[in-house]
């Protein structure tokens, strides 16, 4: 199970020793131990994994950009090879192309009300059981439930040749529910999901009333059409909306694109990019949010910051290197997947701020339209500027009324159009969906996005 | 190595270990210079443990990273079995196994020296473009050692090598676009600079001068990366005896599932396929198994679990499935399913400039943004980014935006050629071979 081991004291002893070693004018080092369990079930079988990944990564900034040296191997013997591969290597002139962290010396936990350790195995199957038994019951039409549980507590800490000595421990834990409904030879399903830096408090999330919502969605998807394809209005739910602002203004103020040229916002600092109802955060400090955390992986301390306020364009998210190439402040957004990775600039919470508008009104107002409901997934495009959002399902609004249910939808278009067509942003609603995000196709870390309706114009397809 | 003396024999354990050793090397480029370079060595065990029960089994895993763990490891593996629920199987005997290749010796050698050699020649070709440049890459070469041990006395062993790419391309200089590739490969060779990079060049160069596409149902023919996003996850899932168990499969032998032009085969044997090797992810030998002949459905594919349950035999597919959090060299933290090995589209017997002849008004697609079909239901929805606009049989204009859609099983109806060359391929799914594959009637969303 995982556990709050702390097992990290001599192992962050033995990295201080070794970061003072490299020859370089920057080095760090950062321990990771994940330590998760997952429980799947379905009607076949139950799925039962443990896993524990622990692993160095040492860094130092050389001539040649950075350098790596990691393992899985966390023994003195081979932290001191790794060493003396990165000491090997030139100088970089990083006191000139980094901007340094404040030290800081730190020791904190997320909070949680239930810490999956204190919770018996047998009660976290019994209800895993219940809740694949209860979605079973809900209508003879379904043919199978996947009730699937996740809980990891990652245990990070970083030093680094400037005095930073910092350690966090970070729970995680999700619960999700897919039914699955076949008819006359049409399968679909629906599904739900909750999750965050959150104890086994979050299973309480997946009640009676949400199976019996999703054990309809999916019955409801059996007799659903393919939306028509080609420019339509769109009101999008608040977790399309947390994949719309994650792919749009989180991928493309990722300020390490822009030092590649591989970001077509680059010069928009200060310009409008999104209609004046349109203002976003990235926010590591959001309590209980999935992308939650105390401090990034170059040592910088979580922070709220603000990337578009009222359409204009206000702050690219940075690590030490982009900050200090584009003069701005360190923003905590830093992250790597695990200790086998490099690290990048990666979003943690972000999220549009809500509105004024009723959903009704939005839908009444809008006549003819498509509504998007429950994210699958996004794809951003930071050089071209387009981005692809699928959400699962959706419906037809025919002369401002919610007529038929939609199969899944993609929504596609040039995002400054998407969000410069913006024309209202519900009140209510707000919430912060969890998921994970890659950078392109590998380098996953954990992340919330979210925000309340919104209607704009895109693509369908 | 030998777990029985830490687990409770009273409970008549199987047991497993499975086992990565891999030494990588990463270079993350900037331009025409390092950005970064990352080593790592890798070592990990995954320990699955299998307990009688009076109404079938109970399955446990777990996985670490240290040697010095494995005793407590197993332990875990053992406690959550006696949890769990699942059907009785037996892990694989001894049995010979064929040979396979999967080794390319220059990457076994100096993985190091490999990678670096790579992204230099990739540089110096790209430097010589005007209107396309490199903003990003990554080269990355893997040499990773498997062993898979049992309480039946299986003991085996595979050397793997793989080279990772991924570029992205800046095309043009004002209002520029993006072509971002990665491919994956288990030898240079089958990725050679000198081959590959000019052509993601041609095709960075093809959307030059561009336009969104139009809203319409049309030709389109799949560049193989296409291909292998589209239906390795669907017709894998759908072959899978899983989704048969489970009454989700819409693969029934016998039944037509395609064009007559199409023939599919899992080939876990195929020369430095991405998923070749002479055992599956449980020791059991990997072989080919026909799936689609002639557009007629013929065999589902089994792990040892669902082969027992279902009366059937394992095709050699229990595998343990790479994904986008766990890399090759990472899978010893997944546990086994059912899932294709190399899914193998037999080439026919036009080239791709005579398919593209025979299109009166279509579109050829070279990328997209994450095709992610839906398995069970097999749709799917994706922003075209790289595309050409094909006009009386010839190449025109770039096409980027809008979306390609549809239902990746419908599709196998509307094939109307085949190249006749196939190629080891990879996107964000993993183990395909395919030529270039032409659809009729496919939608095509765009802003008009």
């Amino acid at each position: 199970m995982p556990e709050d081991t702390r097992e990290s004291n001599g192992v962050i002893d033995d990295l201080q020793e070794s970061v003072k070693k490299i020859k370089l004018p920057y080095a760090d080092g950062l321990y990771d131990h994940q330590m998760s369990l997952t429980i799947q079930k379905n009607k076949d079988r139950e799925t039962i994994g443990s896993r524990s990944q622990k692993g160095i990564s040492l860094r130092g900034f050389a001539s040649e950009g950075w350098v790596y040296s990691n393992s899985t191997n966390i023994e003195t013997t081979s932290v001191r090879k790794m060493v003396n591969r990165l000491s090997k290597r030139k100088a970089g002139a990083a006191h000139d192309q980094l901007s340094m962290p404040r030290p800081v010396k730190v020791d904190k936990k997320v909070p949680v009300k239930k810490h999956p350790i204190d919770i018996p195995m047998e009660e976290k199957l019994q209800r895993i059981r219940d809740l694949f038994s209860l979605a079973m019951k809900m209508d003879s039409r379904i043919v199978d439930v996947r009730v699937s549980y996740y809980e990891t507590v990652m245990e990070r800490a970083l030093v680094s040749s400037v005095g930073t000595q910092a350690r966090q421990l970070v729970p995680r834990t999700r619960i999700s529910l897919t039914v699955i409904a076949k008819e006359a030879g049409v399968t679909d399903y629906d599904l739900a999901l909750f999750g965050g830096t959150t104890g086994y408090e979050v299973v309480d999330e997946l009640t009676e009333q949400v199976v019996k919502d999703t054990a309809q969605g999916a019955i409801e998807q059996l007799k659903a059409i393919s939306p028509p394809p080609g420019p339509h209005r769109v009101i999008l739910d608040p977790g399309v909306v947390g994949t719309v602002c994650h792919e749009s203004f989180g991928h493309g103020l990722e300020a390490d694109q822009a030092l590649r040229g591989r970001s077509y916002l680059k010069d928009m600092l200060g310009k409008r990019v999104a209609s004046e109802l349109v203002t976003m955060y990235e926010d590591p400090t959001v309590e209980g949010a999935h992308g939650s955390y105390f401090f990034d992986d170059d040592g910088a301390e979580a922070r709220k910051n603000t990337i578009v306020e009222n359409g204009i364009l206000v702050s690219f998210i940075h690590d030490m290197e982009t900050a200090a190439s584009m003069g701005s402040p360190l923003t905590g957004n830093s992250r790597t997947q695990n200790a086998s990775r490099r690290r990048f600039i990666r979003m943690s919470n972000t999220y549009a701020k809500s509105g004024d508008w009723k959903l009704e009104d939005m839908i009444k107002d809008m006549k003819n339209g498509i509504l998007m409901r429950r994210w699958l997934s996004g794809m951003e495009d930071p050089l071209g500027g387009g981005m692809q959002i699928v959400s699962k399902k959706g419906y037809l609004i025919e002369n401002g009324k919610k007529t038929k249910t939609l199969k899944s939808v993609t929504l596609t278009g040039r995002v400054l159009e998407v969000l410069g067509n913006v024309d209202a942003v519900s009140k209510e609603g707000f919430l912060i969906d969890s998921g994970n995000c890659g950078k392109g196709a590998e380098d996953y870390v954990p992340v919330g996005s979210g925000g309340t309706w919104w209607r704009t114009k895109g693509v369908i397809g | 190595m030998n777990l029985a003396s830490v687990l409770d024999k009273a409970t008549k354990p199987q047991w497993e270990i499975y086992i990565q050793r891999s030494r990588r090397t990463d270079l993350q480029l900037r331009h025409s210079a390092m950005e970064a370079t990352i080593h790592h060595e890798n070592t990990g065990f995954g320990v699955r443990v299998i307990i009688p029960r009076s109404d079938g089994a109970g399955v446990g895993f777990a996985s670490c990273t240290s040697d010095k763990e494995l005793e407590e490891t197993a332990k875990r593996a053992h406690d959550l079995a006696k949890m769990n629920r699942s059907p009785y199987f037996e892990l694989p005997e001894k049995t010979r196994l064929p040979p396979t290749q999967t080794v390319d010796q220059r990457i076994w050698k100096d993985e190091n020296a490999a990678a670096r050699d790579y992204a230099e020649t990739a540089q110096a070709l790209i430097s010589e473009e005007k209107e396309v440049s490199l903003t990003f890459g990554k080269v990355r070469t893997y040499a990773v050692e498997t062993q898979i041990l049992n309480s039946r006395g299986v003991s085996r062993n595979s050397k793997g090598t793989y080279v990772y790419l991924e570029m992205t391309f800046r095309i043009g200089r004002s209002s520029p676009t993006e072509f971002w590739p990665n491919r994956y490969a288990r030898r240079i060779s089958d990725v050679a600079p000198t081959t590959i990079i000019p052509e993601w060049l041609d095709i960075a160069r093809s959307c030059l001068k561009r336009c969104p596409p139009k809203t319409k149902e049309t030709t389109v023919i799949f560049a193989p990366t296409i291909v292998c996003d589209t239906f390795v996850p669907t017709v894998g899932y759908h072959a899978g005896a899983e989704a048969v168990k489970q009454n989700l499969s819409q693969f029934q032998r016998g039944s037509k599932v395609g064009s007559e032009l199409l023939t599919i085969i899992d080939d876990g044997l195929y020369d430095y396929g991405l998923e070749t090797n002479s055992f599956d992810d449980e020791g059991y030998p990997q072989r080919r198994t026909r799936i689609v002949e002639k557009g007629v459905f013929q065999n589902h594919l089994y792990d040892q679990m669902y082969a027992q349950t279902m009366g059937s035999k394992p095709t050699g597919n229990g595998i343990r499935t790479k994904s986008m959090a766990a890399d090759v060299d990472e899978r010893y933290q997944m546990q086994p399913s059912t899932s294709p090995t190399n899914l193998s589209v037999k080439p026919g017997t036009e080239s791709v400039e005579s398919l593209i002849r025979d299109v009166k008004e279509g579109i050829l697609i070279h990328h997209a943004a994450w095709i992610d079909p839906d398995p069970i239901t097999t749709r799917f929805g994706s922003e075209i980014r790289n595309a050409q606009e094909i006009m009386n049989g010839e190449l025109g204009q770039g096409i980027v935006g809008g979306t390609l859609g549809g239902s990746a099983l419908e599709l196998l109806h509307k094939i109307t050629g085949i190249s006749n060359q196939a190629e080891i391929v990879s996107g964000s799914s993993f183990g395909c071979v395919s030529p270039y594959v032409r659809f009729d009637d496919v939608q095509i969303s765009g802003p008009t």
